[in-house]
């Protein structure tokens, strides 16, 4: 296989539309942070991404 | 990027699974100042439905080997919320390898195109003027980047890839016109033709040597347009040549020559006649 099987990204995770759900992690600074609160009534950009470590 | 975002009173959040102190580490050497959320364990991720189940089977395609710490990995891609926090645009990716760059992903989603950060090539022109530009000035391996494109055509001018429509002619202000051809007053190139309901037509031709006409000896011609010396006299660049007007007020020169001429392509501006020249 040389390609990528494709995947059908509106399936996965949350759709478009839909608020994002609640999500409470902490930072890098160990501080607890509420998205949706942190937000403050903004728009925001949510990255996931792979490890910051490799 | 963040200035960007900032700018436009735009938050931003990274979630990874990585621990406090790899997240705290990264963000140290990297100056990042804005939260990189720690999801340990890839709780929250599992809970959206973003872990890619087939992160093995991705690795092969890209010859990765398998490592122990590559699992519970989330699709690569951003959520885009508005001030509700309402998903707008999510964008995804198959694998951690491929992503956007951080202007591409401003742009995608936020409708903010950066103009000027990277090196661009141009063709300059009045009447029209193209630029091309990269979205970064910088690229890193299995990185989508795009390109922008601008066109800008001076207003009260269209463009035909040919053939012309009928009631239009063609061509003003050819590359290297006099001063007096700089706007829509002057008028047509060189000999074009064009197919009109499977005729082939030819518009107003002019010499090598005198490849502009202004809008007054236009005039001139179409007024003597019975005389065939009144056309030559007004329009000396044209050699043989018999005006006639057709029913949409568009000027139109038959050649008389026995051989046709190979027709030029139809390139350049191609604007309404009967709105300029028989003003």
């Amino acid at each position: 296989m040389t390609q990528l099987r494709p995947r059908d990204f509106d399936k996965i995770g949350p759709r478009e539309g839909e608020r994002l759900p609640d999500v409470r992690l902490s930072d890098q600074s160990g501080a607890t942070v509420d998205l949706h609160t942190a937000r403050a009534g903004r728009k925001a950009l949510v990255i996931f991404h792979r490890s910051a470590e490799w | 990027m963040l200035p960007d975002l900032e700018a436009n009173g735009i938050a931003l959040f990274a979630i990874s699974y990585d621990s406090v102190e790899i997240l705290r580490g990264f963000a140290d050497k990297h100056d990042i100042r804005f939260p990189l959320l720690s999801d340990e364990g890839s709780r929250v991720i599992r809970q959206l439905g973003l872990i890619n189940e087939r992160v093995q089977e991705d690795h092969a395609v890209y010859g990765i080997k398998p490592n122990p710490r590559h699992v519970d990995l989330p699709y690569p891609g951003v959520f885009v919320l508005d001030e509700d926090g309402i998903i707008v645009h999510k964008r995804f990716h198959e694998s951690y390898r491929e992503r956007d760059t951080g202007a591409a992903l401003i742009a995608q989603t936020l409708g903010v195109v950066e103009t000027a950060s990277t090196s661009s090539v141009g063709a300059p022109g009045e009447l029209v003027s193209v630029r091309a530009w990269l979205d970064s000035s910088t690229y890193s391996f299995f990185q989508r980047m795009h390109v922008n494109i601008e066109i800008f055509i001076s207003p009260g001018f269209s463009f035909y890839a040919g053939p012309t429509p009928g009631g239009h002619g063609a061509a003003l202000r050819p590359r290297g016109a006099p001063e007096w051809c700089r706007d829509r007053r002057c008028a047509l190139g060189r000999e074009q033709s064009y197919e009109d309901g499977g005729a082939r037509r030819r518009i107003l031709s002019a010499r090598g040597d005198r490849p502009w006409i202004s809008a007054a000896d236009l005039r001139r011609a179409t007024r003597r347009r019975r005389s065939h010396r009144g056309a030559r006299r007004a329009l000396p660049g044209l050699r043989s040549a018999r005006p006639s007007t057709t029913g949409l007020g568009q000027t139109e020169f038959a050649r008389t020559r026995s051989r046709p001429r190979r027709p030029h392509a139809t390139r350049g501006v191609v604007q309404d006649l009967a709105s300029v020249d028989h003003a």
